[in-house]
């Protein structure tokens, strides 16, 4: 009988030697995560989705790369990041057409104006690529700062720092948008 | 203070309203007071929330069913060895994969023709040099010294 790979170390030890169900539980894990994630970096559903799967691809082909210096987590966060990021300058169209109407047209959203959507979409395509991000990984996935620092290689207070202006230029641009209105 | 000066007030402080983050300002209960007295403010604070709470909130989305066939086609197709699609060239190939070893024997032997000649005329080339060297220097040899005894003595020999 197969053994159960209990702890996330033994299971990416595991899928470094290409064990397949290991893999598979590995994605079964996290592709919430990093699909939402690559959704919130990229503002684009459709190619979420194709971005996450190849998050998967590089961390089967890194496995073995994996020292356990971070959490298990925190590194695949960090595929995802750099990879959202590059489709986005590849695509050099982030939050230009897709952002809002692709995630902000669910009928239980509650952005229900579409002046209101304008707004908010023109004040976060405002952001700097890296308060964006930053501010992205606190406010929508929730992560602490010391996590968003090891994500990011930077130091925790050059994070606390990006995050704070992040929300200070939204509040801005918020604020201006809100005038124009 | 002043009212204008509490409306430029919750202007800084906007955020720290909306987040209910205003414990280390010492003024707060003043500013709140006016956000609640003050028309324009009020409006403000109204506006500026409605619109921060919807940044609050992000749609999450679902990984579809074959979310994980996905990402095995990309490894699979990763893996998988490049197939050169079969034009003239690669019909050629086993033809082709012979030439540049006759090439190269074709090649040794020329090197090894051209290396086989330059030692034969050096070789010539020398001893040519040494016999007439050694002639010229028979000539110079003066009659009736030793060397002259010598070699008379040799021929000598040779006729006895």
């Amino acid at each position: 009988m197969k053994k159960s790979s209990g702890n996330d170390y033994e299971l990416i030890q595991e899928v470094a030697q290409k064990d397949h169900e290991a893999f598979q539980k590995l994605v079964h894990r996290y592709k919430r995560m990093v699909i939402n994630v690559c959704f919130r970096l990229t503002g684009d559903r459709e190619n979420a989705e194709d971005v996450a799967q190849e998050v998967f691809f590089r961390v089967y082909q890194k496995a073995k790369a994996f020292r356990g210096r971070s959490r298990l987590s925190t590194w695949i966060y960090r595929i995802a990041v750099n990879l959202s990021l590059n489709y986005n300058r590849k695509q050099n169209n982030f939050f230009q057409k897709k952002y809002p109407s692709a995630h902000f047209n669910s009928p239980d959203t509650i952005l229900e104006n579409k002046e209101d959507r304008q707004i908010i979409k023109k004040a976060l395509d405002s952001l700097p690529e890296k308060q964006r991000t930053a501010f992205i990984l606190h406010h929508w996935e929730g992560l602490s700062y010391q996590e968003i620092a090891e994500i990011l290689k930077s130091s925790l207070s050059a994070i606390e720092s990006r995050i704070h202006r992040a929300k200070r230029s939204l509040k801005d641009a918020l604020l201006f948008m809100m005038k124009k209105k | 203070m002043k009212k204008n000066q509490l409306c430029r007030e919750v202007k800084a402080h906007l955020l720290d309203i909306v987040e209910q983050k205003l414990e280390n300002l010492p003024h707060k209960e003043f500013l709140l007071s006016h956000v609640k007295s003050c028309p324009k403010c009020n409006h403000l604070v109204q506006e500026f929330s409605k619109l921060w709470n919807q940044l609050e909130y992000f749609p999450e989305i679902e990984p579809s069913s074959d979310f994980f066939n996905g990402v095995i086609q990309k490894i699979e197709k990763h893996e998988r060895p490049k197939q050169i699609p079969q034009t003239i060239l690669t019909r050629l190939r086993p033809v082709l994969k012979a030439v540049p070893a006759t090439a190269f024997i074709l090649f040794g032997m020329l090197i090894g023709s051209f290396l086989g000649d330059v030692r034969s005329e050096a070789k010539k080339d020398s001893s040519y040099e040494f016999v007439s060297e050694y002639f010229n220097n028979l000539d110079e040899i003066p009659s009736g010294s030793v060397a002259d005894a010598y070699l008379n003595l040799d021929t000598r020999e040779r006729r006895d």
